[in-house]
């Protein structure tokens, strides 16, 4: 009984994601044409100019010299997950606004996208989910476009420890995506519908500064460090780049892959909570927007 | 099995009223602005904070295979109680079956029993203009998961099958009003849920479509059909029983007509006599079997007008009428006013208020 009823949401789940995510492709089908090549320039452009100025001073911090004193490599690394996690930061929210805002039908007669979904049986996490997915491709578009320019530049990676690396990714990604949920949750818990979401920006201000994207946590005063040591972004790009630059291995890692752990294994957990508590105070609040 | 049972369901909402007329930046709930809402809320005098009881601790129990009218003016708790039962709202109290399902524990399983549509009308959220009549109803037999074979049942009870391959865009009102019933036939969910189904459709389509719904839905697939309407008229004349509802409380139900007699026991008969006698006035007011004579005056130089209430009207009329006669009174007009549905309503809303 049980089991059939989890198959058949399952079902339902898999059915319905594919449709919206088609239909988001579709409908973004302009995206390919209007943003992709501007898009692609200017994230070369913009990734040059960066490894230009850090050329200028390559390797004369001895800080470096963990990370393989190696510039090119450590920047073009921090630019690609930056990518990845700054859109995870934002991108349930902005699914769940949109979804949230949704209309459907037609002629005048409109039902709201969650009462529609709610009451076809859709399970709310098919349009959310194909919506960050969609996301997701231009990511992956942006961090490949970040690989070639890096190669152009003179990356190297071959003799990294590339299965620690995605392990400290993925781990950290999931962490990232706890706290995109929590900040998703805001919108129907503090009511954070238009503007910034405080949550987002205080981990994303932070993340600028403190996680070692454009330079390594360490060169920061002590006192900053502190906050440094709070973000899983530190630990995920600590890991990545010292496994691919230094081809360090799980051992050399295990404090920084065991932090990390922790921090997705408390986040994800409380980012999933908070997020159906929230979806479910649409039906007990009702909002005039 | 009942098809809807309620148990103690209730409902409230929290509304934040503004006095005075400056236009408040926050409007209820709107999510805003926090700092905002928050001064609004705690420090604002001309805030005021209400809780409304929308619907108010309903017990119901619904037979299958009826067609079942919620009635209320404005604001009485239809749309929400037809709301919370399609799980779109979380009871504040209380719980309701559907076809034995708890709406709360099994609140993701609840469209599979009801469907919902909010006027027939509204049945236009479940298509795509650009689409026919026929891709549409695919669409939904592969969303629930029905025989396409069924698509044709629907379109010929709704009678579209003439317009199964054109574009819905190019529909009349009338024609999106059957196809919005035609998903409804294709879901073949046991219990309906409509929310003033026919405003905005014609008459004829009106009846057309009641008729349809009571024969193909109801009599035919036992399913029941709750709907929320304020039109007396229909109510009394389709369904099978009636809801009546009056700030969030039911105040009365049951059949149309054993509501009617069980609340409204007495007639009125009306009469318009030309040169009436003071002394046969008198007379009709002592007949027997009387409960309330009203003598509404004079509407123009010689005639009169009076009203008697009864619970008898069949011995009542004919001693009447040779009262007047043999008092050579001349009636110009009689008129026996059986109740309706309107009366029972006018009369227990008033009761219900003191
Ligand atoms: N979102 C809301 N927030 C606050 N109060 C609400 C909300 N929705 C409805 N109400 C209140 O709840 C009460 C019942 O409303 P409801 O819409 O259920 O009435 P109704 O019987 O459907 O009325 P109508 O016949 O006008 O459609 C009303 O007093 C209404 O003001
Ligand atoms: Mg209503």
């Amino acid at each position: 009984m049980n089991i059939d009823r989890i198959r058949t949401k399952i079902s339902l789940f898999t059915a319905n994601f594919f449709k919206f995510l088609l239909f988001n492709l579709f409908m973004r089908y302009y995206w390919i044409e209007w943003m992709l090549p501007f898009h692609v320039t200017n994230l070369m452009l913009g990734a040059s100019t960066w490894l230009f100025f850090g050329k200028s001073f390559e390797g004369t911090n001895p800080i470096y010299q963990q990370y393989g004193a190696d510039f090119i490599s450590f920047l073009i690394l921090g630019l690609m997950l930056n990518s990845l996690f700054s859109y995870t930061l934002d991108a349930f929210r902005i699914a769940t606004l949109f979804t949230l805002r949704g209309r459907v039908g037609s002629m005048g007669q409109h039902l709201s996208m969650y009462d529609y979904v709610r009451l076809s049986g859709v399970p709310f996490s098919a349009p959310i989910l194909a919506f960050v997915v969609d996301g997701y491709i231009e990511q992956f578009i942006t961090m490949l476009v970040y690989l070639c320019v890096g190669l152009l530049f003179g990356l190297k990676i071959s003799g990294g420890n590339y299965a620690v690396a995605l392990l400290g990714v993925c781990i950290g990604w999931l962490a990232v995506i706890g706290i995109g949920l929590i900040s998703a949750s805001m919108i129907m818990i503090i009511g954070a519908w238009k503007g910034i979401e405080p949550i987002r920006w205080l981990v994303g201000v932070l993340t600028g500064l403190v996680s070692g994207i454009y330079f390594p946590f360490e060169v920061l005063p002590e006192g900053i460090q502190v906050v440094s040591r709070i973000l899983p972004q530190t630990y995920a790009l600590r890991v990545a780049r010292l496994a691919l630059l230094q081809g360090l291995g799980l051992s050399d890692l295990e404090t920084d892959l065991g932090v990390l752990m922790l921090m997705a294994l408390i986040l994800f957990p409380l980012g999933v909570a908070l997020y159906k508590h929230s979806i479910n105070l649409l039906r007990v609040k009702t909002f005039v927007e | 099995m009942y098809a809807i049972e309620t148990i103690g369901l209730t409902r409230t909402y929290l509304r934040y009223n503004y006095k005075g007329t400056h236009v408040s930046m926050d409007r209820d709930d709107n999510p805003g602005g926090l700092l905002l809402s928050l001064y609004n809320r705690y420090f604002n005098r001309n805030v005021e904070k209400e809780e409304i009881v929308a619907v108010d601790d309903v017990n119901l129990k619904i037979p299958q295979g009826e067609l079942v009218c919620l009635l209320g003016p404005n604001g009485s708790g239809k749309t929400t109680l037809l709301r919370v039962l399609a799980t779109l709202l979380k009871p504040t109290r209380g719980t309701a079956y559907i076809m034995g399902h708890d709406i709360l524990k099994e609140e993701d399983d609840i469209w599979r029993h009801a469907t919902y549509i909010a006027g027939l009308l509204t049945g236009g959220a479940w298509m795509d203009a650009r689409l026919t009549p026929r891709q549409i109803l695919l669409i939904q037999a592969k969303l629930y998961g029905f025989p396409p074979e069924r698509i044709d049942d629907a379109l010929k009870l709704s009678e579209l099958e003439d317009v199964a391959d054109t574009r819905v865009a190019t529909f009349s009102t009338g024609m999106l009003a059957r196809l919005s019933a035609a998903i409804g036939l294709l879901r073949d969910s046991p219990v309906y849920l409509l929310d003033e189904p026919m405003s905005g459709i014609s008459k004829e389509v009106t009846q057309e479509l009641y008729t349809h719904m009571k024969e193909n839905i109801v009599r035919k697939a036992k399913a029941t059909i709750l709907f929320a309407t304020h039109n007396l008229i229909e109510a009394e004349r389709y369904a099978d029983r009636v809801i009546l509802m009056h700030r969030g409380k039911v105040i009365a139900q049951g059949k149309p007509e054993e509501l009617i007699m069980s609340i409204y026991k007495e007639q009125s008969i009306e009469f318009e006599v030309l040169n009436c006698p003071p002394d046969v006035v008198k007379s009709l007011e002592g007949l027997s079997g009387i409960l309330k004579f009203v003598d509404l005056g004079k509407v123009d130089e010689e005639t009169i007008r009076l009203v008697m209430y009864t619970e008898d009207p069949r011995k009542v009329l004919p001693k009447a009428i040779s009262t007047i006669v043999e008092g050579s009174g001349e009636i110009k007009h009689v008129k026996v006013n059986k109740p309706t549905l309107e009366d029972i309503f006018i009369r227990v809303v008033r009761e219900k208020l003191g």
